[in-house]
């Protein structure tokens, strides 16, 4: 399995709701073990995580930021101990999205 | 156990990095990694980062990406793409860092080899300044 396609799976929760594609994947440093991928889907999403937004490494200019609030606050962690299948197509959860913790507040942890 | 706060972001700090060899010679990017999923279940780790123009249309698909790849896979006698092992990374920030060195690493650029050791005994060759 390659990380790209993991990239490119869309993450389906555990009544079988579509969340969107898979947006990054969070890496242990030391062993390199898949913590965790991140979902988002909406407009700007793909902006929002390609450009950092979503994780707040980019802080401006104040009109992308401005675009991509929503799909920053829309971004949600799933541990990969909430993944029961890991795809390729598709990552299913044993978990529903409303379970799913927040980016911004799985990132301060 | 890893937080996520502790945690790197595979988009932003392994796709597309740059790698250096240990004496911090440029070898290629991180075009793709593989993953192996565990027996038992658990979470899949990185164990080879791909490198390459196979690697790199492989990872993009359609028409370019597939033409992309088939003419680098014909150029290899190994049919899948270059791959460096994950063991050899020393660390990934701020560019992706390998223990080894770029010539023993015989899987790695070998169309640049080729080409570099023409380029070495073309006539004036000798005469280039360093």
């Amino acid at each position: 399995m390659r990380l790209s396609e993991v990239m490119k799976a869309t993450v389906i929760d555990r009544s079988g709701r579509s969340l969107g594609p898979v947006r990054d994947i969070r890496l242990a440093t030391n062993t390199y073990e898949v913590i965790g991928v991140v979902v988002g889907a909406g407009p700007f999403a793909r902006a929002a995580h390609a450009w950092g937004y979503a994780e707040g490494r980019a802080e401006g200019p104040w009109l992308l930021k401005m675009l991509t609030r929503r799909a920053v606050r829309q971004a949600r962690f799933a541990a990969s101990g909430q993944v029961a299948d890991w795809g390729p197509e598709e990552i299913r959860l044993n978990v529903e999205l409303a379970e799913l913790t927040p980016l911004m507040e799985a990132l301060r942890r | 156990m890893t937080t996520v706060r502790a945690s790197i972001s595979a988009r932003i700090a392994l796709m597309d990095k740059q790698i250096v060899d240990r004496d911090r010679l440029p070898i290629g990017r991180v075009d793709d990694a593989e993953l192996q999923l565990p027996d038992d279940g658990g979470p899949p780790y990185i164990t080879a980062l791909r490198i390459g123009a196979q690697a790199l249309g492989e990872r993009l698909g359609g028409s370019v990406g597939g033409t992309m790849a088939a003419a680098a896979a014909r150029l290899r006698t190994d049919p899948s793409p270059a791959g460096l092992d994950v063991s050899l990374v020393e660390h990934l920030e701020p560019m992706v860092a390998v223990r080894a060195r770029l010539a023993d690493l015989p899987q790695i650029a070998p169309l640049e080899r080729w080409l570099a050791q023409r380029i070495q005994r073309a006539p004036g060759a000798g005469d280039a300044p360093q």
